[in-house]
């Protein structure tokens, strides 16, 4: 059971090491030249091959080994990259991919890509064998010293009997090595003569030492350079610095050192005794048993600490706890309030003061709780990057795309949730969009066409943008499309954002063609579906011969939001501040001016107005001065007549439940100071509804 | 510095027990001096104790001498001790030669010097090996 646990620790661990690996290829394709990406593809990879060997995925750690070597002989510069060994390289990530679903849902990998990766990767190498056979994976992977990771040697200094007469003094050899990193000396006093024997000026005594440096071996046998003559060094690594947790039993590392035959040591594992104790009854040397124990402390004491540095630098918690965070911390603000607003009607000044720190404490709380959950968006920019590259190459086009705002954050959930849309919008502008190259070049445009994908902070929202220099949209033809499938009356008067609008209706299409890519005609109207979801809008902007740009406006977090808490009928109502343009008066006068048409004036401009009270059918007298409101959606303006406003306020979001899931024009409700309910209204949706009923 | 010297005393009548006394660098320069105070030592008495408090330094040499009486002594069925355990000089060379750990094992039931020169059982007392 304990090994399922770290087997789906290692897992979780690939996949996001697969994650990074495709975006240092992707970048490595750009910069065949940046050591540094070299080194980040080797690494990833060497880890990926470590580790896998070590929980038994010996299928992923031997074709894993395959590309390692390659990358090696990259990182001396024995080989230089090409866009064929990112290619396939590219390849090998999802065949490694694969293999970890594989051994997750039983599922059979295609040996063959595997062979076949693996003939192309020796083929690109030169049929570089002349050095891989032979060579083991530890050497290979330490042969090099430009690795910065720590990795702890195995060091037997056997100085010989004379070493005083050439002035070397091995204790300071041992203290050079002291220098070099963590470090534990043995000594094997075994050859130790009877006094009335001993040669006074003669060295008995050889030592064993275990030493953890980040200097490489080159570093450990400069120390020994001027004493080569005079002392016996063998160095063997024991530990490269990857794996984590215990190490090796005492009988195997007797055993490896060649202190004791392997059949001795499976006679003293049948018996009960402690086996250091037997190994000496085997006739081992008891300072051998010693040295023995101190490696294996000392490597498993490397291993926690690297471990206990690893987690200080992060920690890993289920989504889903951090949820149950956010909900409580989503409560604690609603209780907050209401202890606020009852510490002021207490008119107790002390009472005062605590809520006041309460307050202040549950804003930092739901501040920091709300921080944890942002990631920046970039893993999923890194992703696109290969979709582009894949699609671009399946429909003969040259594309190339750019990203902006890469460590722009937006909450977890809501970048899970964006994926699927932001595909889609990536396809269309891919399938759509660009064109042939050939197309391009008759139209005086490079042949390379570009996309971009940005993503920027604009408030408490991001905007996230993709903008290609396609053919743009055609509206003449969304137009028509628009009439021939009934979604427009053919004589509409239609803006030009109105007709880009149509793309959104369901079951709108303009592809003549339906490739594997786009055209099936679904799709934006989901994608308009997904963000509105998340609270969030969408919005078009093209022009024909130069390009399409489509921005998506998101908020930060769904869960708790800034908004306008308006009173109307007795209740109270909460607008998302996001989209409050402005509050202007609206006394009886100036309704009794309008004649019946729902159009105010205001600094000169006619805007649109819907009377909330008439429009939810409250009951109640209309106050003599009343207030709009005035929301901004899709660069349009519309008023809210309102009773009046109240102020800002945190809303906590509540969904309403099953029960209320067709009722329109309500996105949500939240719980107030006094325990009371607000609903939150859903503006677009009461727009869109008065549109629709006017049409 | 402190020049090496070598003194030996008898502390019981019977001369049974000596005691063998290094002051100064315990070291190669010292080390045959040292060898042949330990062997006149061991062939005179049972049991012999090496006070070690007034020495300055103790290098590679002046530990195999140490250890190489430690193992004749038991092997003759003798006893060797220690004294000045507690030198600072001492310690430090026990563990920058790594003679501090359970050292050569052949101590038998007594133990070993050098485990108890550099860890908390070292006190101001003999310490035996």
């Amino acid at each position: 059971m304990v090994m399922d646990v770290h087997v789906q620790a290692y897992r979780e661990e690939a996949y996001e090491y697969l994650a990074e690996l495709e975006s240092s290829l992707l970048e490595l394709e750009d910069h065949p030249e940046d050591a540094d990406l070299i080194g980040r593809v080797f690494r990833v990879m060497h880890t990926i091959k470590g580790s896998g060997a070590m929980f038994g995925f010996d299928d992923i750690a031997g074709f894993t080994h395959e590309v390692e070597t390659v990358f090696d002989q990259v990182r001396n510069g024995q080989m230089a990259v090409s866009s064929q060994l990112v290619t396939l390289t590219l390849a090998a990530r999802d065949q490694i991919k694969a293999m970890l679903a594989a051994s997750e849902h039983g599922t059979p990998v295609d040996a063959a890509e595997s062979v076949r990766i693996v003939a192309g990767l020796r083929e690109l190498s030169g049929k570089g064998d002349r050095d891989a056979p032979g060579v083991t994976a530890a050497a290979a992977a330490h042969g090099g010293e430009t690795e910065p990771v720590a990795v702890t040697y195995r060091i037997l200094v056997t100085p010989v009997a004379e070493i005083f007469a050439s002035g070397t003094n091995p204790l300071a050899l041992l203290n050079e090595l002291r220098e070099l990193g963590p470090c534990q000396a043995v000594a094997q006093l075994g050859r130790v003569p009877a006094i009335d024997e001993i040669d006074p000026e003669h060295c008995y005594v050889a030592w064993h030492v275990v030493l953890t440096t980040d200097r490489g071996i080159e570093a450990i046998r400069d120390v020994f350079v001027f004493a080569e003559d005079v002392c016996e060094l063998k160095i063997e690594v024991i530990d490269d610095g990857s794996a984590s947790g215990g190490y090796k039993k005492l009988g195997e590392i007797l055993v490896e050192k060649g202190e004791l035959a392997p059949d001795a040591l499976a006679e003293i594992l049948a018996s009960q005794k402690r086996i250091g104790t037997l190994a000496i009854e085997k006739g081992v040397h008891p300072e051998a048993v010693t040295a023995a124990l101190v490696e294996q402390q000392h490597v498993k004491q490397q291993r926690e600490e690297r471990q206990k540095q690893e987690s200080a630098a992060s920690i890993r918690v289920p989504a889903d706890k951090l949820d149950l965070l956010v909900n409580l911390v989503g409560e604690m603000v609603t209780v907050q309030a209401r202890f606020t607003q009852t510490a002021v009607e207490r008119r107790d000044p002390k009472f005062k003061a605590i809520a006041e720190e309460v307050e202040r404490l549950t804003g930092e709380l739901r501040d920091i709780a709300l921080n944890i959950r942002m990631l920046p968006i970039g893993s999923t920019f890194s992703k696109f990057k290969r979709l582009v590259r894949d699609l671009s190459a399946e429909l003969g086009k040259e594309i190339e795309m750019t990203t902006a705002g890469a460590d722009t954050e937006l909450d977890k959930t809501v970048i899970e949730k964006l994926n699927d849309p932001l595909v889609h919008l990536l396809r269309n502008s891919i399938d759509h969009g660009i064109e042939l190259p050939e197309v391009r070049a008759a139209g005086g445009k490079p042949r390379q066409g570009t996309v971009h994908l940005a993503a920027q902070h604009a408030g408490d929202s991001v905007i996230l943008s993709i903008k290609d220099d396609g053919a743009g949209l055609d509206r003449e033809a969304i137009r028509a499309k628009a009439v021939e499938r009934g979604l427009i009356p053919a004589n509409a008067e239609l803006s030009e954002k109105e007709i880009f609008g149509q793309i959104f209706a369901p079951g709108f299409s303009t592809a003549k063609q339906v490739t594997s890519v786009s055209g099936r005609g679904v799709g934006m109207d989901v994608v308009k579906r997904s963000i509105e979801a998340l609270r969030g809008s969408i919005e078009i902007d093209s022009r024909r011969g130069e390009g399409t740009l489509i921005s998506i406006r998101i908020p930060l977090t769904p869960a708790i939001i800034e908004s306008l808490m308006v009173m109307i009928g007795g209740n109270r109502y909460l607008l998302p501040l996001s989209l409050v343009d402005q509050c202007v008066l609206f006394p009886k006068e100036d309704r009794e001016r309008c004649h019946g048409r729902d159009m105010v004036n205001v600094r000169g401009r006619m805007i649109p107005f819907i009377p909330i009270r008439e429009r939810f059918g409250l009951a109640g007298k209309r106050p003599d001065i009343e207030q709009i409101v005035i929301v901004e959606m899709d660069g349009m303006q519309v008023g809210l007549v309102v009773d009046y406003v109240i102020g800002e306020h945190q809303t906590v979001i509540k969904s309403l439940g099953p029960a209320y899931k067709d009722v329109r024009g309500v996105s949500g409700a939240t719980i107030l100071g006094d325990g009371a309910v607000a609903l939150i209204l859903d503006l677009p949706q009461i727009v869109q509804s008065v549109e629709n009923e006017a049409a | 510095m402190t020049e090496f010297a070598t003194t030996q005393a008898s502390r019981d009548a019977a001369a049974q027990e000596r005691v063998v006394t290094f002051v100064g660098p315990l070291a190669i320069v010292n080390g045959a001096a040292a060898k042949e105070a330990l062997v006149e030592a061991l062939d005179a008495a049972a049991e012999v104790t090496v006070d070690l408090a007034g020495v300055t330094e103790l290098d590679l040499i002046g530990l195999q001498v140490l250890c190489s009486l430690h193992r004749s002594a038991r092997d003759a069925g003798k006893r060797a001790l220690i004294a000045g355990g507690d030198n600072g000089a001492v310690r430090q060379a026990v563990e920058a030669a790594g003679f501090h750990r359970n050292g050569c094992g052949r101590g038998g039931e007594l133990g070993c010097l050098w485990e108890m020169v550099s860890g908390a059982a070292a006190g101001p007392g003999e310490l035996r090996w």
